[in-house]
């Protein structure tokens, strides 16, 4: 669906950003891109999406070369930008002057989906909190129904029970069809959603595996004894660690574990999955 | 699969750009309307009557104003950092985007205003008719002046849209002074050339000779001239635009 291949990025005036990105999105999956700030994320979504063009490399999306912008790939692909701004107009006039541009949007789903958010379509745009502006774009994104849905930080400015909503109604519109990319800092807001993660750092993709992987590979947990070695401890007292499953039974992937430990122990989380990989 | 090019992306972009900007062509259009029946009926109480030069000096000056101010409203998401991000997204090539553009604010413009001056003209020698005691000719309205306002239009507004699409502030202001330098680099162009080809006649001693090699480049060049002119401000600026479109997208 798409395929990066030696990707490299650097802004005007600026060190690399990305360098060297090889990677795939296959449909059918929902990828948590994780990263700190600044390594990368929104750019490579931004990439993806057509607003920026690399630097140098190979890059395809649906088998279609996608160094030149055009409006059949464009059609099949829709962001939410982490900042934006919407047209100040009413929610249902911004859904008969956007909707028309993609062809699979579906406006029944449109305003299931804003209804579900709690607001109207009468309800002007310029007058929404950046939280309820950021549901009419998630609405709208969903019911554009593209074959790939990139999110950058979709949970920002969201409240609490938002995020969760915005988690039900994810997992309710994956399909295999579907290839969608979450990114966020806020790893924990992508919990039980996501089936792949990928985890940018320093410029590089330094983690890159499913989380059937991840659980077939690592445990998560307070080890019960002190002889079994982790790969990686949280500090403070009582920390979690990640370890090698072994025999162990399955545990649920515990996502800010286990992006520390990328961080902090990537060699070691590396070498593991990737003999695995050979076995 | 959907094609490349696409009259319905055309007329989608056509119609969200009249949804977003419908305060901006509602507001210039009625300030037109007003202004446009003002100068009618001005003209009117002089010789109790409105000739087709009168008429069309007050719609060509009001319509040449008004589409170059809607011509700078447009494209202004392509500059905002934090709309262009859904404005480039959309599934909508530049060549697509740049040809609905100049379909609104040329040939859409220039339909509705055309409408609009005949309804304020007919207004304006209606109310001078009852009010003056004018002469009531419709006929007057429309002629060869007409089409003379509307091909200079035609001919100057790509320079609009470059400025609109190039300059990120102040841009009607910079416009001008990019319209200025141009034909300052125009003249200057047709001065060296002129005594270029010209030096060897001793043409520049002033006296009868002069004048006559002046007339006669004039009449010869005037309308290669106007041609060239043409072509520059028109569809060449409208090839620039698409390519400063092409370099803001990516």
């Amino acid at each position: 669906m798409i395929s990066i291949n030696s990707l490299y990025y650097h802004y005007p005036k600026s060190g690399m950003v990305l360098s060297n990105i090889s990677t795939h999105f296959e449909q059918g999956n929902i990828y948590g891109l994780f990263g700190k700030n600044g390594e990368g994320k929104s750019t490579l979504l931004k990439i993806i999406s057509g607003l920026l063009r690399a630097k140098s490399g190979e890059f395809s999306v649906n088998n279609e070369n996608w160094t030149h912008r055009n409006a059949p790939t464009l059609e099949q692909l829709f962001l939410v930008p982490e900042d934006f701004e919407l047209p100040k107009v009413t929610i249902a006039t911004y859904e008969k002057i956007t909707g028309p541009f993609y062809p699979n949007f579906s406006r029944k789903q449109f305003y299931d989906l804003i209804a579900e958010f709690k607001l109207s379509p009468k309800h002007h745009i310029a007058r929404l909190s950046f939280g309820q502006k950021k549901k009419v774009l998630i609405a709208f994104g969903i019911a554009v129904n593209t074959s790939i849905l990139l999110m950058d930080e979709p949970t920002n400015g969201l409240d609490i029970p938002s995020k969760s909503q915005f988690r039900k109604i994810m997992a309710t519109i994956a399909d295999e069809n579907k290839c969608i990319i979450i990114s966020t800092h806020q790893v924990r807001d992508l919990h039980s959603l996501i089936n792949h993660v990928l985890v940018l750092d320093e410029t590089k993709v330094v983690f890159d595996a499913s989380l059937v992987k991840v659980s077939e590979l690592f445990w998560f947990g307070k080890p019960k004894s002190t002889e079994d070695s982790a790969l990686f401890t949280e500090t403070g007292f009582g920390g979690k660690s990640v370890m090698a499953r072994g025999d162990k039974d399955e545990t649920e992937v515990d996502l800010e574990l286990l992006f520390s430990a990328v961080l902090m122990e990537n060699t070691a989380i590396n070498t593991m999955l990737k003999n695995s990989t050979h076995v | 699969m959907s094609k490349a090019f696409d009259i319905r992306r055309i007329i989608n972009h056509i119609k969200r750009d009249v949804v977003l900007a419908k305060n901006t062509i509602g507001t210039t259009l009625l300030v037109s309307a007003g202004l446009l029946f003002m100068l009618c009926v001005f003209a009117q109480l002089w010789d109790k009557k409105l000739d087709s030069e009168e008429f069309m000096g007050a719609f060509g000056f009001i319509y040449f104003i008004s589409g170059s101010l809607l011509s700078f409203s447009f494209f202004r998401e392509a500059h905002n950092t934090k709309a262009n991000q859904l404005y480039f997204t959309l599934p909508i090539s530049p060549f697509e985007r740049i040809t609905a553009v100049w379909l609104t604010t040329a040939v859409l413009y220039t339909a509705v205003f055309s409408v609009m001056g005949l309804l304020v003209g007919g207004m304006s020698i209606f109310f001078g008719s009852l009010v003056l005691g004018a002469d009531f000719a419709m006929s007057t309205l429309f002629s060869v002046g007409y089409w003379q306002a509307v091909a200079i239009y035609m001919t100057i507004q790509p320079v609009f849209l470059f400025g609109a699409i190039t300059f990120k502030n102040n841009r009607i202001g910079k416009t001008l002074l990019f319209i200025i330098f141009t034909v300052l680099v125009f003249v200057l162009f047709n001065m060296v050339a002129y005594g270029l080809l010209n030096y060897g006649y001793d043409v520049f001693n002033g006296g009868p000779l002069r004048n006559q090699a002046m007339e006669k480049t004039e009449s010869d060049l005037s309308v290669l001239g106007k041609g060239l002119f043409a072509i520059i401000s028109g569809p060449i600026m409208l090839i620039v635009t698409y390519f400063k479109l092409v370099e803001r997208e990516a």
